[in-house]
């Protein structure tokens, strides 16, 4: 893998913006799911405590 | 109230008489209308600038344009009011049909809130500069398209019932509805222009009418049974 | 099979193991994809490399596409049979569908660039995906605009439904619409003819894309199950208080 298959014939300034944000958003769809998914979890957790 | 033995004609045609007349009671209603239309008509001469041959290229389209935008206030009222005072209410528990009501209201809000613009498009057309030949077009299609707007406007009405600054959600709930009967209403007059059939764009706005006709009652109906259920 | 993963308990139960399954899995398509898609795939003959955005234009609109079909008939199943579960799928798939068409229009015009000189063409396609993304938009603000929940969800699930019909009418309207005004300067520009090697990353990153956005749909709706039960359990905690 050398240099030059990363510049694509020029076009990797429009290439790899769209695949990075692609997967930013992909990232930005897990990590939000992980943590509000956490945080149901704790709260649910701290009132069972509470409850008992 | 003995809608029990009155046919489904006779309901229709009742509540078409009371919405005209508790409307026309409040004119103001109207005059903001037209009078919205009209400003949204005069910002596109000075946004453009006063050259005859740019307007009369956009003069279909802001017609249009303004045609939605401007009913877009009065829609949020159209069931907005007999919900709350619980008129909706009263009349979903009745024996009468739901969905006909629904249908006497599209069609009343037509006749009040519509067709006077439609009578007045002509002077709309005349001040961006349309061509003469254009205008007997752009009321016919209007007249077609609007009954459609109506019933779309219904439903989103329906939609935002009892719903926090529902008058900001409306239109972001209705204007993507609206973009079939805008490209066909402006394809009749493009299509004059270019002097090729109208009848093309017609047909298909016409036809579009007929689906909204026959869902919309639906749909509104079972938004109101769901925002009386509460 | 939806009414035997109706059951909220069942419904843990069965996706419990599912759940690392699938995310591995999808993250495996998802870096073979890339892989294949960014150095071990055939260049078009007309486009040349800029046609590897296709890898990620494509699977993006087809998802945002599927999506909302699948919010549509959850909506469905949400009002006909009134379960909950099919609320918290169609409210947990709105906000990713909505993700992915704004992806897709971004994508697009990134594409659009180098294949037609400017960021954004009103082409029939893109038009109509950005009609899309206010339908996801419109039932996301609806959900959220009642007091009570149960409102906002049934009015978005009624929303859906008139998407649902909506949708091909815009489709076709805006189709109509880009024939009527195409410009004879402008490239027509329908995508690149599918080489056979094309479909292998292709392929790899449609069902990576769906896997894992399946997988994120499990994970918010087991979440949207524990907020519930978190609710319950105030309003309980509540009354003892007031007791």
């Amino acid at each position: 893998m050398n240099i030059i298959s990363w510049i694509m014939e020029g076009y990797n300034v429009y290439i790899l913006p769209s695949y990075i944000l692609t997967l930013l958003c992909i990232g930005f769809l897990f990590i939000r799911s992980i943590y509000q998914s956490k945080k149901a979890k704790n709260l649910l957790e701290k009132l069972l405590n509470s409850n008992n | 109230m003995n809608s029990i033995h009155s046919s489904w004609s006779n309901i229709f045609i009742a509540h078409i008489k009371r919405d005209i007349l508790t409307n026309s009671r409040s004119l103001l209603d109207l005059i903001s209308i037209v009078g919205l239309m009209i400003l949204i008509i005069i910002l596109f001469p000075l946004g453009l600038g006063p050259i005859k041959e740019k307007l009369n290229v956009v003069s279909n389209a802001v017609i249009w344009v303004g045609l939605i935008l401007a009913i877009i206030p009065s829609l949020e009222k159209l069931l907005l009011k007999d919900f709350e005072n619980g008129w909706l209410d009263q009349i979903a528990t009745s024996p009468a049909p739901l969905e006909i009501i629904m249908l006497s209201k599209a069609i009343s809000y037509w006749l009040i809130m519509l067709i006077p613009l439609i009578l007045t498009s002509p002077i709309f057309a005349i001040l961006l500069d349309m061509d003469l030949k254009n205008i007997p077009w752009l009321v016919i299609s209007i007249s077609a398209g609007s009954l459609a707007i109506s019933l779309i406007g219904l439903s989103g009405s329906a939609l935002i019932l009892g719903a926090r600054r529902g008058n900001i959600l409306l239109p972001i709930l209705i204007i993507p509805l609206m973009t079939p009967i805008l490209i066909f209403g402006v394809g009749v007059n493009e299509a004059v222009k270019i002097n090729e059939s109208p009848f093309g764009n017609l047909f298909l706005l016409l036809a579009l009418t007929l689906i909204y006709l026959v869902i919309s009652p639906f749909i509104s109906a079972l938004l109101v049974r769901i925002a009386i259920g509460r | 099979m939806f009414d035997w993963l109706a059951n909220p308990n069942r419904f843990k139960k069965s996706t419990n193991k599912l759940e690392p399954l699938l995310m591995v899995i999808s993250l495996l398509f998802i870096i073979f994809g890339l892989y294949f898609s960014l150095f071990d795939s055939p260049k078009d003959y007309q486009q040349g490399d800029a046609v590897r955005i296709m890898y990620v234009h494509v699977p993006s609109a087809w998802l945002a596409s599927f999506l909302y079909l699948s919010l549509a008939v959850s909506s469905i199943f949400y009002l006909v049979w009134k379960h909950p579960l099919a609320d918290l799928i169609s409210s947990s798939i709105a906000p990713i569908g909505a993700l992915f068409s704004i992806l897709t229009l971004i994508t697009g015009s990134l594409w659009g660039k180098p294949m037609w000189g400017t960021w954004w063409v009103w082409d029939a396609r893109l038009t109509s995906m950005l009609i899309l993304f206010f339908f996801y938009l419109g039932f996301i603000l609806l959900h959220n605009a009642f007091e009570r929940k149960i409102d906002g969800s049934k009015s978005a699930s009624v929303l859906a439904i008139i998407g649902l019909i909506n949708l091909p009418i815009i489709k076709f309207s805006v189709d109509w619409w880009h024939t009527l005004h195409q410009p004879s300067s402008i490239l027509k520009f329908d995508g690149p003819s599918i080489d056979n090697q094309m479909l292998i990353p292709l392929s790899f990153m449609i069902i990576g894309f769906g896997l894992f956005s399946l997988y994120l749909i499990i994970i918010n709706v087991k979440t949207k199950l524990i907020e519930k039960k978190c609710e319950a359990l105030i309003l309980k905690l509540n009354l003892k208080e007031i007791l």
